[in-house]
């Protein structure tokens, strides 16, 4: 059984102070021999993960080459997303694949929901000690 | 930098990147008067793709279809 890993509530950058903390995990993204680091909110409201325009294009991806429709709606009423599958590798942990709703946007963060982020990793909150256990869901 | 080497680029951006730019703008102004981030009465973005069904099943296909390709 691999052991849980800790990760603090971090800032995000557009609201300073205690009340901006928030679970954002720091993992590397990886396809096709690129690789970058990003910060990846935790989102169980969110039925998908979302990959922003932008964090595509640095990974090396070509927006035309990835045909497969995912419809948001709601928020993302009208933001055209296609899916994109990347590596993750977050923590110690083996890497393990992702699939994103990658959108034509760059007005929204990198959100980690249940698919398939959630049926990943098993996630335990701690806001009142600003920290959060992850461990892969395969470890039990 | 001058904002005249800039305004070109702010201007060539999507509609929904000029609103994150001033949101961005608006709370780096706020964070300079120590002006708490949350505002009575003032709306801000909720991005959670929540009850997302369509999406949902659509991304799980395409889960299963990628695992399905050989590496």
């Amino acid at each position: 059984m691999t052991e849980p890993e800790q990760f603090p509530y971090l800032e995000r950058e557009t609201f300073p102070g205690q009340e901006g903390l928030v679970p954002l995990i720091p993992s590397t993204l990886s396809r096709d021999g690129n690789s970058i680091s990003v910060q990846g909110l935790l989102d169980t409201g969110a039925a998908v993960n979302v990959l922003p325009h932008d964090v595509g294009v640095r990974l090396g991806v070509d927006w035309d080459s990835q045909t497969f429709p995912i419809n948001l709606t709601g928020t993302f009423e009208g933001v055209e997303a296609r899916g994109l599958l990347v590596k993750a590798t977050v923590g110690k942990f083996a890497p393990v694949a992702l699939a994103f709703a990658w959108t034509k946007s760059d007005a929204h963060p990198l959100l980690l929901g249940q698919i398939n982020f959630f049926q990943e990793f098993d996630v335990c909150f701690f806001r009142s000690r600003l920290s959060f256990n992850v461990a892969p869901c395969n470890s039990r | 930098m001058p904002l005249a080497d800039v305004l070109p680029s702010i201007q060539s951006l999507p509609k929904a990147d000029k609103f994150r730019l001033v949101q961005l703008l608006i709370a780096d102004l706020a964070r300079a008067d120590g002006v708490l981030p949350f505002e009575p009465g003032a709306s801000y973005p909720v991005y959670t793709p929540l009850d997302q069904h369509l999406a949902a099943s659509q991304l799980s296909a395409f889960l299963d279809i990628e695992r399905a390709k050989p590496e």
